[in-house]
C-alpha cells in the first residue's frame, strides 16, 4: 500500500532533539512540534513548582529599523510603542482596519531606531506581509525568524537555572524587560517575559547554538525538577494564566474591547491602524465579552463547544480544558455583554449533555510572587 | 478507539491524529508479548478478556500511551447495552476526547468506578485495574474474530513503522 504524500513540515534546530527525547510531535501551524514528552500534566507542575525548558524558535521574529522605526510600529499597533524605553517590552495587537487583530505579539525596544518584534508561528509571514503593506514610513524591516532561536524557561527555579550559565545578574531584568548578555558563551536577547504565568525567561539566540543550549540548561535544571515541556503544556499553562492563544480569543473578528484587552489598545497615541473604528467601539460599548467558566461537575468544556445562558445559546467556548494545577475544568467564551458577570450560571453543550459552569474572574491563576 | 486531537490553534485547520515519533515506546524483544495472551485485540486499540458469557473490556497500552494523561472517563450504566462497532463511551485526556468502541455486543453488568476518582490508572495500568466495562456477551465467541495478543503486537508495530 503506498504512504500518502506527507506535508513538508517546517523543523526548528532542536528537532532531532525532540524526536530523540521520544517526544509525541504534531503538525502545529505547518511546524513539526513536541507537543508533549513525559505527560502534559507532569510538564505542567513541573512549570509551576519548578521549571520547564520549551523550544519556541518556532515563533516569529520580525526586525523594524531606521529613523522610521517607531513610526511604523506605532502605525500598524494598537498599544503605544513610545512609552517604551531601551530594554523595555509590552504585549500589543497588529491591527486591521476595524480594529481587528491580524495578530498578537510582544515589542521590544533596542534603541530609538530598532525594535524586535516576537510574533505567533503561524502567522508570521502574514504578519510580516501585513507590516510591508503598511510601512508607508519607509522604515527598514526584516522577516528574522530563520536568524533565531528561542528557548523560554519558565517557573520559579527558572531564574536560578539560567544564572547558572550567566554573567550578569538576571534579577536586575525587571518583569517585562530585557538585556543583551551571554548564555554559556552564546550571545543572546534575554527577555524577562513569558506565557505561562510564571516567572521566567525567553531567550533568543543564533540557531547553531541551540543543541549546546538545549542540553547545558536541561542538564542543569533536571537535578532540580525541570522538565522539557511541548505544547501541550504550554496550552494548558496560558489557559490557567488567561492568556489569549490566537485563532482562539482573538482573531480578525475580535477587538481588543471584546477580549478584554483594552489595557493594551491605546487611542490616545494618536494615528493608527483601527483606531477609528475601536474609538466608535469604545463610546459605543461592546455586544460581547470575553469571560472565564469553571466547570460545576467533571465534563470537560471543549474549543468551541456552544455556551448557553438561561436555555439560549449565546456564544462559543474559545478555549476549553483541565486545568492540571487548579484541578478544575476551565474554559473561556465570548458571551453577551449583559450576562458576563461574575457568578453567572452558564451551560456548555458537551455532546449530549448540557453541562452547567459559572462565570469566574480571570485570571484562574495568578502566581504568589 | 478514534482520538479526536483537539487543534491548539484552530486557525490551522487540519484534525486528526498526531504523528507519531516514529519509535516504539518500550523495545519488544522476538518472542516477547507485551499485550496479554488470554485478550482479545481489536483494531481501534480495545482490548476484551471473556471467560464463559462475561467479559471485561478496557482500551490497550499503545492506546493509552497515544492518549496521554487520562483526565475523564464517561462508561454506560449497568444495565445499558453494547453493540459491536458502535461507541459506548469516552476517554478523555488533556488534549484529545477518544471515543471507544465495542468489540463485542452484550449487557454492561459493571463500569469501573475506580476510575472516576483516579483517571490516570488508565495510564499506569490499562490491561488491568484500568478496565472500563464489565459485559455478559450476547453471543459468547463473538471475540473469537477479534486479533490475538500476537496479531495484535504485529499491527502496532506496524503502525509505528508507518508513521
Amino acid at each position: 500500500m503506498t504512504s500518502p504524500t506527507t506535508i513538508q513540515l517546517r523543523k526548528t534546530a532542536l528537532n532531532g532533539v525532540h524526536r530523540r527525547l521520544k517526544a509525541k510531535m504534531v503538525n502545529f501551524g505547518g511546524w513539526d512540534m513536541p507537543v508533549e514528552y513525559s505527560g502534559i500534566v507532569a510538564e505542567h507542575l513541573a512549570t509551576r513548582t519548578a521549571a520547564g525548558l520549551f523550544d519556541v524558535s518556532h515563533m516569529g521574529e520580525i526586525e523594524v529599523r531606521g529613523s522610521r522605526a517607531l513610526e511604523l510600529v506605532q502605525h500598524v499597533t494598537c498599544n503605544d510603542a513610545s512609552k517604551l524605553a531601551v530594554g523595555q517590552a509590552h504585549y500589543s495587537g497588529l491591527m486591521t482596519e476595524n480594529g481587528t487583530f491580524v495578530d498578537d505579539l510582544l515589542v521590544h525596544k533596542i534603541s530609538d531606531t530598532h525594535y524586535f518584534l516576537c510574533v505567533n508561528a503561524s502567522n508570521q509571514d502574514q504578519d510580516f506581509e501585513h507590516i510591508r503593506a503598511h510601512n508607508r514610513a519607509g522604515a527598514q524591516i526584516e522577516n528574522a525568524g530563520g536568524r533565531y532561536s528561542q528557548l523560554a524557561i519558565q517557573g520559579p527555579k527558572a531564574l536560578g537555572m539560567l544564572q547558572r550559565f550567566t554573567g550578569g545578574p538576571l534579577d536586575s531584568i525587571r518583569y517585562y524587560h530585557f538585556a543583551f548578555g551571554k548564555v554559556d558563551g552564546v550571545d543572546c536577547l534575554i527577555a524577562r517575559t513569558g506565557y505561562t504565568g510564571e516567572d521566567g525567561f525567553e531567550i533568543y539566540f543564533a540557531p547553531e547554538h541551540s543543541e549546546k543550549l538545549w542540553a547545558k540548561l536541561l542538564d542543569a535544571g533536571s537535578g532540580e525538577g525541570m522538565l522539557p515541556c511541548g505544547l501541550g503544556a504550554r496550552n494548558t499553562l496560558r489557559l490557567e494564566a488567561s492568556m489569549c492563544l490566537y485563532g482562539h480569543e482573538i482573531d480578525d473578528t475580535t477587538t481588543p474591547w471584546e477580549a478584554g484587552l483594552g489595557w493594551i489598545c491605546k487611542p490616545a497615541k494618536g494615528e493608527f491602524l483601527g483606531r477609528e473604528v475601536l474609538i466608535r467601539q469604545k463610546e459605543n460599548g461592546v455586544d460581547r465579552a470575553l469571560v472565564g467558566f469553571e466547570m460545576q461537575d467533571r465534563l470537560i468544556a471543549r474549543d468551541a463547544c456552544v455556551v448557553s445562558i438561561g436555555g439560549n445559546p449565546a456564544g462559543r467556548v474559545t478555549s476549553g480544558s483541565p486545568a492540571p494545577f487548579l484541578k478544575k475544568n476551565i474554559g473561556m467564551a465570548y458571551v453577551p455583554t449583559a450576562c458576563k458577570a461574575s457568578g453567572t450560571e452558564i451551560s456548555i453543550g458537551i455532546r449530549a449533555n448540557q453541562a452547567p459552569a459559572r462565570i469566574v474572574p480571570m485570571p484562574f491563576y495568578k502566581r504568589t510572587k | 478507539m478514534a482520538i479526536r486531537f483537539l487543534q491548539i490553534d484552530i486557525v490551522m485547520g487540519s484534525r486528526g491524529r498526531s504523528a507519531k515519533s516514529g519509535q516504539p515506546r518500550v523495545a519488544v524483544l522476538p518472542g516477547a508479548v507485551m499485550y496479554p495472551s488470554d485478550y482479545r485485540y481489536t483494531k481501534e486499540h480495545e482490548w476484551i478478556k471473556v471467560s464463559g458469557g462475561t467479559g471485561t473490556i478496557g482500551i490497550t497500552d499503545y492506546a493509552q500511551h497515544e492518549l496521554g494523561d487520562v483526565v475523564f472517563v464517561e462508561m454506560p450504566a449497568a444495565g445499558s447495552k453494547i453493540t459491536a462497532g458502535q461507541v459506548f463511551g469516552t476517554v478523555e485526556s488533556v488534549k484529545a476526547v477518544s471515543e471507544i468502541f465495542a468489540p463485542v455486543s452484550g449487557e454492561v453488568t459493571e463500569s469501573n468506578a475506580a476510575l472516576s476518582g483516579a483517571p490516570e490508572t488508565l495510564n499506569s495500568d490499562p490491561h488491568g485495574a484500568g478496565w472500563l466495562i464489565k459485559i455478559n456477551l450476547s453471543n459468547p465467541a463473538e471475540d473469537s474474530g477479534l486479533m490475538d495478543a500476537a496479531a495484535y503486537q504485529a499491527f502496532i508495530s506496524e503502525k509505528d513503522a508507518s508513521a
